[in-house]
């Protein structure tokens, strides 16, 4: 199973377009609103550079584990490939579980560009320990995403998978406040925000860097999503599920 | 007939009993049985929509049967393909973009423990030069070949292919049953799909031929292109007369050639058993023999009308 979540991961960062949107596409973001523009209110915050650092990271994350795992999976299915892979030792199960390991480590990438853009652009400071924490919430708490997209490329194949990944990812990315401020919004989906996935990433990570705040919603949060998705996936996990649409 | 009526259900390496299988409100598999035996070289034959690939998916375990019974080697079809005997060339398969064809055909040998030899089944799947190519710069030939280097990748004990030679060249082709009969020949065995019936005629040992989902026949190659459609011989021999030659045993008809007095044309419905007392018979001396049998077709409306279903 590592061999092949090498060579899944290897191929993924040769595609290119993976870069792109999990890295490039949050860091011009970072730069955009922490060096080009100030929007008063939000940008001029006390912190926001390290707060927006975090959420960029997040929503990062959140795009390379939903491309890894879920329109990989989706499309591999679709096209055969999933069929003729697991048609050798290696099982359904555990090319799916490949497939969960090379998305959560595929977030890894998109949170490291994010926080060294900050600590380079926007002297985002705090002690090791502090970043230590921050990189082990962030990076734990993407394995949310990265069954969430799992559960996803095993529910569409083929080319819908990718508008399905895409049509969770902006409104939960949005909903979440990973890129713009929710105090704009409505106070109810203000608080749906909460208790989704992203924002409770979102808050997880405040709390690391700020070294307090609460923990134990965010995680509970990121926990239930956790089983639901797993719960959907395995659900889906059947020889059945391997054979391309045709 | 002797090896398959000897044979135990043990020493099956396929079996697969009274399978029905239909997509939604549409049979595709109608009370299937058969068992396949080590060494054998098996061609499923039968036109588009006859059940083939069905078939195929059923025993590989992608397919979950609605009732009957389906084991590779004693076992479900999954446990068999987890211990590393079953390998399959399938129609539709991608393959995964952005690798080379090295990477991509180690990475299915190393699943089977076989890393190291990538270099020789690269070489077997005529894919020594292109080892470095990316996957996606293949053309469709060249694609085949790797998927047939991906079902070889573990020297499966049993190897299912369905349509394998559909995107080769005649050479390819050539190359390709070369080396699946090499592989029978050291007892692995073979399960192929097709639709040409010169195919499973000149490669395999027993014949499967399905119909509408049901088996309509299943023996040794030879015995059912034999047994469904006549077969024409044409031969020289000039000491023949039309009498001795009709009471041959099988023939069915003779008939002389109206320009040459000494060539004939004779239907027989059991070529072996004709052939060998029109050797026999003493003094003949025949020569330019000719055999031509009847296309798939043929076969299958043979089939047909000798099952009752036309």
């Amino acid at each position: 199973m590592t061999h092949y979540i090498r060579l899944d991961v290897v191929s993924m960062v040769r595609s290119g377009y993976f870069l792109v949107f999990s890295v490039l596409f949050s860091a011009g973001f970072y730069v955009m609103f922490t060096k080009l523009f100030t929007v008063s209110g939000w940008t001029s915050a006390p912190g926001f550079a390290a707060t927006y650092m975090i959420a960029l990271a997040v929503s990062g994350a959140f795009y390379a584990a939903l491309t890894g795992g879920g329109i990989r999976l989706g499309e591999e299915r679709g096209s055969g490939w999933a069929r003729q892979l697991t048609l050798t030792p290696l099982s359904p199960r555990r090319y799916v579980l490949g497939k969960l390991v090379s998305a959560w480590l595929l977030a890894l990438p998109a949170l490291a560009a994010i926080f060294i853009l900050g600590v380079l652009l926007n002297q985002v400071r705090m002690p090791v320990g502090r970043w230590a924490l921050l990189l082990a919430a962030t990076w734990g708490g993407s394995a949310c995403f990265a069954v969430f997209g799992v559960a996803i490329g095993l529910l569409v194949a083929g080319e819908a998978t990718q508008f399905a990944c895409l049509g969770v990812f902006f409104p939960m990315a949005i909903l979440g406040g990973l890129w713009f401020p929710t105090s704009a919004f409505p106070e109810t989906i203000r608080q749906l925000g909460d208790y989704l996935p992203t924002g409770a990433l979102y808050r997880l990570g405040i709390a690391a860097e700020q070294g307090s705040g609460p923990v134990a919603t965010p995680l509970l949060v990121l926990a239930c999503w956790t089983a639901l998705a797993l719960l959907a996936a395995l659900a889906r996990l059947r020889p059945e599920a391997f054979r391309p649409s045709g | 007939m002797e090896a398959l009526t000897a044979m135990t259900p043990d020493t099956w390496q396929v079996s697969i009993r009274d399978v029905t299988f239909s997509y939604g409100a549409v049979p595709a598999l109608a009370g299937v049985t058969l068992g396949i035996s080590a060494g054998e070289v098996v061609a499923l034959l039968g036109p588009n929509g006859a059940g083939k690939s069905t078939l195929t998916h059923v025993m590989l375990g992608l397919l979950t049967p609605r009732t009957g019974q389906v084991s590779l080697f004693g076992t479900r079809p999954q446990e068999a393909v987890a211990r590393g005997l079953v390998g399959a060339m399938l129609q539709d398969t991608g393959l995964m973009r952005h690798v080379t064809v090295r990477e991509l055909v180690g990475l299915v040998a190393a699943q089977y423990g076989r890393a190291g030899l990538t270099g020789e089944i690269l070489d077997a799947a005529g894919l020594a030069d292109l080892g470095a190519r990316r996957v996606s710069r293949l053309s469709g030939g060249q694609r085949q070949r790797v998927k047939f280097a991906l079902a070889i990748a573990g020297d499966p004990r049993l190897l299912f292919l369905d349509e394998p030679t559909a995107a080769l060249d005649v050479e390819a082709r050539h190359a390709f049953w070369q080396d699946i009969l090499e592989r029978a020949g050291r007892g692995r065995t073979i399960v192929f799909a097709t639709h040409y019936m010169e195919e499973a005629e000149a490669y395999a040992n027993r014949i499967i031929v399905l119909q509408a989902g049901q088996v309509v026949a299943d023996g040794p190659a030879r015995q059912i292109t034999s047994r469904v459609s006549d077969v024409t011989l044409r031969f020289t021999d000039p000491d023949a007369r039309e009498e001795e030659l009709a009471r041959l045993p099988g023939a069915l008809r003779v008939r002389g050639d109206p320009r040459r007095a000494d060539r004939w044309e004779l239907v027989t419905s059991d070529q072996d058993a004709t052939l060998s007392a029109l050797y026999a018979a003493s003094g003949r001396g025949v020569r330019d023999l000719e055999i031509s049998r009847g296309s798939l077709e043929d076969v299958l409306m043979a089939l047909a009308k000798e099952t009752g279903r036309a």
